[in-house]
């Protein structure tokens, strides 16, 4: 049964030939689960453009005179005016999540660029070529590997303060990617173990036999087969890229108040979490709405782009 | 983490005493009669039949290990809550914080020109080793004190004794200054013991709160022997003179304190054991409180309105004013806030009390002025009013005076705090108050701990947050150590000759009652001068099982309800 | 092999020098310094302090000091804790923190490996769907919150475990829970896209169709190579446990040395800092090397020379 479904996809593709990325984009739109993953992802990147434009309030709004009506304490979910509720300045914490998607959107750009810009190339690099340079880029990433993290990204922060680089996205775009810097190397090694698996396989040697270049052979080959478990560190990734922010942010990196993310909304709201479990509560819902989305979205993916399984489903 | 003692600065001294001369006869400050009330028992007195066979006090100390409890060497509340229990000096508070004798037989004598403060000890005063406690051993303690070659934190706080600023200085010489200048230096410096029973200190200058000096944990006597043991501040080895002694420290976990056998004090522990818990934030410490953990607390503030609205916890709370007042200080010397109708403006523009409701959680008092409530010196009507109205006026004034057609035309105001402890909720709302009410616009500035009291006082921000916490109960600590011209704590850039004149003047008098109407005097011209805006003066929300009795609550506690006088604290049957 | 493995162990050392060199730097290029107080100390107090403990020698100097001071075994003086050293207060520590990781660690093991091959096999159906729900409640919940919310339940709620400290196996529930949640997670997730991975390789489905029975292939071929890209990340996950976590030692009290790392950059105390620094920076590549030596067990495909 195996055989003849793996043979039977094989000859119904064999007709046009789409490339690797278009046929992969239509095996994507029959996979319902990660085309709701898409959707949604779609929709938190639209949020993070014009969130602010159709939010009900400014994220620094405060609404002080129904914080003092209600006690001065913050007002919960279920409010006619605040959705969600306020915190105890009584900002609209809808608004506040609304806008906090554009930062926590990027973050997750920002930071997994980074990786995928840094941690593939290398990986790949040292695991096909092997021998000395897969030595002398692996003991490089041993160096990275073994450094403090906070430390490295306290310092990148501080010492481009005054530059533009240091300025841009009011000073978080160089944190995302000190953040970045600091994770690329798993992934790095995660691909340099995949190919150095991948590159003794048959289907290697068969392509280097009929005298495919070595770059085809990474490009069409080993990275496609290679990249299911990129893509779930690329997934995975985001959430704690957007957890490590939250941290920074505590400790005074990162974003500045009274603007606030998704993290440092958590942050700040665990203070009340027993009073006010609803300031903890949605920004932990859009958080995980968010990494189930990229979750679906990138098992679709490693769906779609596996050659070995075109035109299933 | 626990909040730091804030420290006194005295950079200020060398000007303040060539400022002076002789001065009239004196007397200690503060209660003349010498009414040992730290001894007094507490009023809920329990019938021993009462008490509970198990007197044991479980307690959560602070999430960390105390830094150290070397006297000379502890700064922060939680090296000084357990001081208070281990070490006792010369004099000491009743349950009022007026000084009464502790080690001391009386207040010290006073010389008439204030310069020589001469001390007598009580007979049979022992430490836990069971040694005597001799004059000689405070000689020991207040030199190695400002000892420069250690270069203790709170070192320069008996700068004020003659030839304690050259000690200071020496600190900060290149190159380091020999051990034969130092020694000679130390020799030099005005402590002595002319018998066992006997200690004087000579004065550069007179200093009417010098007393209040006496009470703290680094000026309590110690022996040479003991410091000179190796790992002197551990359980085996630690040497005490309070009521307890240090009976075991598993690092970053827990600290038992047991009754000192040998103790002189009239009040004898009934306390078996004291245990600490080490370790865990606050809101982990409240939780071990509700398990039963613990059978004091000191409630987290975020979470205040809720406990206190506890069916089980709402009764056990205590609210107690503390030493410790809130402050957001201004850039006094540049931009538009160098004027003092700009200041006046923005300060009676916020609504302190919704302020207070809110951000704050309602706790604490709205604050006029700096003096917290309970201090010699607070002028609880003092302060400038929320007034918009009054606050435009002002604005124009400011306006017209900075040449601006309007305020639009201000720079936008940079408005810094740190950003680990929750500062920028009350931050937002001041920001949202001068907008709303007079238009002007601020830009939040939050940073890291470090960067910020780099930064502050060089003058970075145009109002950033401040806070101070007294190290004795005196107008001093206050006005001139924060906002004299030439004080190293004066983060506004504050100067006021007619200010510094008042409090330089008020120094001198030995006696604090003449003093205290210059202060008041001083504080008014403060507050009208508004460098600053002063918010709120601080409480302390505590839970305490009603079993526990004999507590002595002070606005001095560090960590724990009443831990200046736990050899009074009892446990009921419960 | 033994002569790979030497050569990578002494590789170690240059690792370190280089970290240890570059953090030093950074360390004392950051702004601020431990003296830093919410008021200023006297600028003569600060001087000397820094004079106390050289502090203003140039820094190369001062790593010379440091670096030859660790060859014989003394990480020098903590700037905070006032009466104890380095070796003193990490000595103290350690043991807890390494107890707390391995127990982590290997509940991390023993639930996430499970859990994504559980989720793998049942591929779109519901075992993969409760498999990727508890990964993704694992990973989407700080640990600070996953923390305060078993203290509340288990601690205050049902009175049935202790809310914090380290005094015996009680005490120990909890935070391995906490300090494993989000390890359960990762792995889980790499377990299952791996096993997914390998599901569709062609020896699999060769396998398949010489008819050897379900369970055999599962057991023989799937796990074991489904396990190399897993393999991976427990080198690294292991090295974090095991040199602690900053917030599950503060929520519960327990006595570690994970504090530290957070504690020390914040309040400048460099001889701790280095400390940490040194600790980790060793945990991880000797992990690492432990997973290369691994990979070369588990997957016959590679040879190392």
């Amino acid at each position: 049964m195996a055989t003849v479904e793996a043979l039977r996809p094989e000859l119904a593709r064999s007709k046009p030939a789409r490339g690797l990325w278009g046929d992969a984009f239509a095996r994507l739109r029959k996979n319902r689960l990660a085309m709701v993953g898409l959707i949604i992802v779609i929709v938190l990147f639209l949020l993070a453009i014009f969130g602010p434009i159709v939010a009900p309030y400014a994220y620094q709004a405060q609404d002080l005179k129904a914080v003092v009506a209600n006690g001065n304490r913050p007002i919960h979910p279920g409010d006619a005016h605040h959705i969600l509720g306020t915190d105890q300045l009584g900002r609209d914490l809808l608004s506040r999540l609304m806008d906090g998607a554009r930062i926590s959107m990027s973050v997750a750009i920002v930071v997994q660029l980074v990786v995928l810009l840094i941690g593939v190339p290398i990986g790949a690099i040292a695991g096909w070529f092997g021998g000395r340079i897969d030595n002398l880029l692996m003991r490089f990433t041993d160096v990275m590997y073994a450094f403090p993290d906070l430390l490295f990204i306290i310092l990148l922060s501080v010492a481009f303060r005054e530059t533009p680089f240091g300025k841009a996205m009011d000073g978080l775009l160089v944190v995302f990617v000190a953040i970045g810097l600091t994770i690329w190397v798993t992934v790095a090694r995660l691909v340099r173990g995949q190919l150095l698996a991948l590159k003794e396989t048959e289907y290697v040697e068969a392509a280097r036999a009929i005298g495919v270049s070595d770059a085809k052979i990474v490009t069409r080959h080993l990275l496609p087969n290679g990249i299911g478990p990129v893509i779930v560190a690329v997934t995975l990734g985001i959430p704690s890229a957007i957890l490590a922010e939250s941290t920074l942010a505590y400790i005074g990196i990162g974003v500045k108040a009274p603007r606030a993310s998704w993290g440092s909304l958590i942050a700040d709201g665990q203070r009340l979490i027993r009073s006010d479990p609803h300031l903890v509560l949605f920004p932990g819902i859009f958080i995980a709405v968010a990494l189930i989305s990229f979750t679906f979205l990138g098992d679709g993916l490693r769906d779609a782009l596996d050659p070995k399984l075109k035109g299933k489903q | 983490m626990s909040q730091k003692r804030l420290l006194a600065l005295f950079s200020a001294i060398a000007i303040f005493a060539s400022a002076c001369g002789g001065s009239t006869a004196t007397q200690a400050p503060a209660s003349g009669e010498a009414s040992p009330g730290a001894s007094t028992p507490a009023e809920s007195t329990a019938p021993s039949s009462d008490l509970a066979a198990d007197q044991v006090l479980k307690l959560y100390l602070a999430s960390e290990d105390p830094h150290s409890l070397d006297p000379a060497v502890a700064e922060t509340s939680t090296d000084i809550a357990i001081l208070h229990s281990l070490n006792r000096g010369l004099l000491y508070f009743d349950k009022d914080q007026k000084l009464v004798p502790e080690l001391a037989t009386a207040l010290p004598e006073v010389s008439a020109d204030g310069l020589t403060y001469t001390f007598t000890l009580r007979d049979g005063a022992k430490y836990s080793n069971g040694d005597p406690i001799v004059a000689g051993d405070l000689v020991y303690s207040w030199r190695r004190l400002i000892d420069p070659r250690l270069a203790n934190v709170y070192g320069a706080i008996i700068g004020d004794v003659a030839g304690g600023q050259k000690l200071i200085d020496m600190a900060g010489k290149k190159p380091a200054p020999t051990d034969a200048e130092v020694e000679a230096a130390l020799e030099a410096f005005g402590v002595s013991a002319p018998d066992d029973k006997t200690f004087v200190v000579k004065l550069d200058h007179p200093a009417g709160y010098f007393s209040e000096l006496a009470t703290l944990w680094g000026t309590a006597p110690y022996q040479k022997k003991w410091v000179e043991t190796k790992n002197f501040t551990e359980p085996a080895n630690y040497v005490s003179s309070g009521p307890f002694i240090l009976k075991s420290w598993t690092h970053q976990a827990e600290i038992v304190l047991a009754p000192n056998p040998n103790w002189y004090g009239d009040v004898k522990p009934t306390l078996t054991e004291i245990r600490y818990h080490i370790g865990g934030d606050p809101a982990a410490a409240q939780a071990a409180f509700e398990a039963g953990d613990t059978d004091m607390q000191k409630a987290p503030p975020d979470q205040v309105p809720r406990i206190k609205e506890d069916a089980t916890l709402g009764p056990l709370v205590q609210t107690i004013p503390t030493v410790v007042f809130d402050y957001w200080g201004f850039d006094t010397k540049k931009g538009p806030t160098a004027n003092k109708h700009f200041r006046r403006a923005l300060s009676m523009a916020i609504d302190k009390d919704t302020l207070l409701a809110t951000a704050y959680g309602g706790q604490g008092q709205v604050a006029g002025s700096p003096i917290p409530p309970g201090i010699p010196g607070h002028q609880p009507e003092l302060g400038l009013k929320y007034d918009v109205t009054a606050a435009k006026a002002e604005l124009a004034t400011a306006l017209q005076e900075l040449g601006v057609a309007d305020v639009s035309a201000l720079p936008v105001l940079s408005f810094g705090f740190n950003t680990d402890a929750g500062h920028d909720v009350p931050a937002a709302y001041m920001q949202n108050q001068w907008e709303t009410n007079l238009g002007v616009k601020s830009e939040l500035k939050g940073v890291t701990f470090d960067q910020f009291v780099e930064e502050r006082p060089k003058l970075v921000y145009t109002i950033a947050r401040n806070a101070w916490g007294l190290d004795y109960p005196h107008p001093d600590n206050v006005l001139r150590v924060l906002f004299q011209s030439q004080s190293g704590n004066n983060d506004e850039g504050y100067n006021n000759p007619d200010y510094d004149k008042l409090i330089a003047d008020a120094g001198l008098k030995p006696n604090l009652d003449d003093a205290l109407p210059l202060y008041n005097q001083a504080q008014t011209m403060l507050v009208d001068d508004a460098p600053a805006v002063f918010t709120r003066w601080r409480v302390t929300n505590y839970e305490v099982q009603p079993y526990v009795t004999g507590i002595i609550p002070t606005s001095q506690d560090s960590e724990n309800i009443g831990d200046l006088f736990f050899e009074n604290v009892k446990i009921l049957n419960h | 092999m033994v002569r790979y493995i030497v050569g990578r162990f002494l590789w170690i050392i240059p690792v370190l020098f280089v970290v240890t060199v570059l953090t030093f730097a950074l360390m004392h290029s950051v702004p601020g310094g431990p003296w830093a107080r919410e008021k200023a100390l006297p600028p003569q107090t600060v001087a000397r302090l820094n004079a106390k403990f050289g502090l203003d020698d140039p820094v190369y100097v001062q790593y010379i000091r440091w670096a030859g001071n660790l060859l014989r075994g003394d990480l020098g003086p903590s700037y905070k804790f006032a009466d104890r050293s380095v070796n003193q207060i990490v000595g103290d520590g350690i043991g807890t923190t390494m107890q707390l990781g391995l127990m982590a660690f290997l509940l991390a093991v023993l639930l996430g490996i499970p859990l994504g091959i559980f989720g793998a096999l049942g591929h779109n159906r519901w075992p993969d769907y409760l498999s990727t729900a508890i990964s993704i409640i694992g990973v989407a919940v700080p640990s600070f919150v996953l923390a305060l919310l078993l203290v509340l339940f288990f601690g205050v709620t049902l009175k049935l475990l202790p809310t914090g400290g380290w005094k015996g196996p009680e005490y120990w529930v909890l935070p391995t829970i906490a300090l494993a949640g989000f390890p359960i997670a990762v792995i889980a997730r790499y377990t299952r896209a791996s096993m997914l991975e390998v599901t569709r390789k062609d020896y699999i489905r060769t396998a398949h169709s010489k008819g050897l029975p379900g369970q055999s292939v599962v057991s023989r071929h799937m796990i074991r190579n489904a396990l190399i890209p897993v393999v991976t990340i427990l080198g690294p996950t292991l090295a974090y446990l095991v040199t602690g976590s900053f917030i599950i030692e503060s929520v519960f009290g327990i006595p570690g040395i994970g504090r530290y790392y957070i504690t020390s950059i914040s309040q400048k105390d460099y001889g701790v800092l280095m400390a940490m620094t040194i600790l980790y920076a060793f945990a991880v590549a000797f992990l690492n090397l432990v997973v290369d030596v691994l990979y070369a067990y588990i997957d016959p495909r590679i040879r190392y020379s």
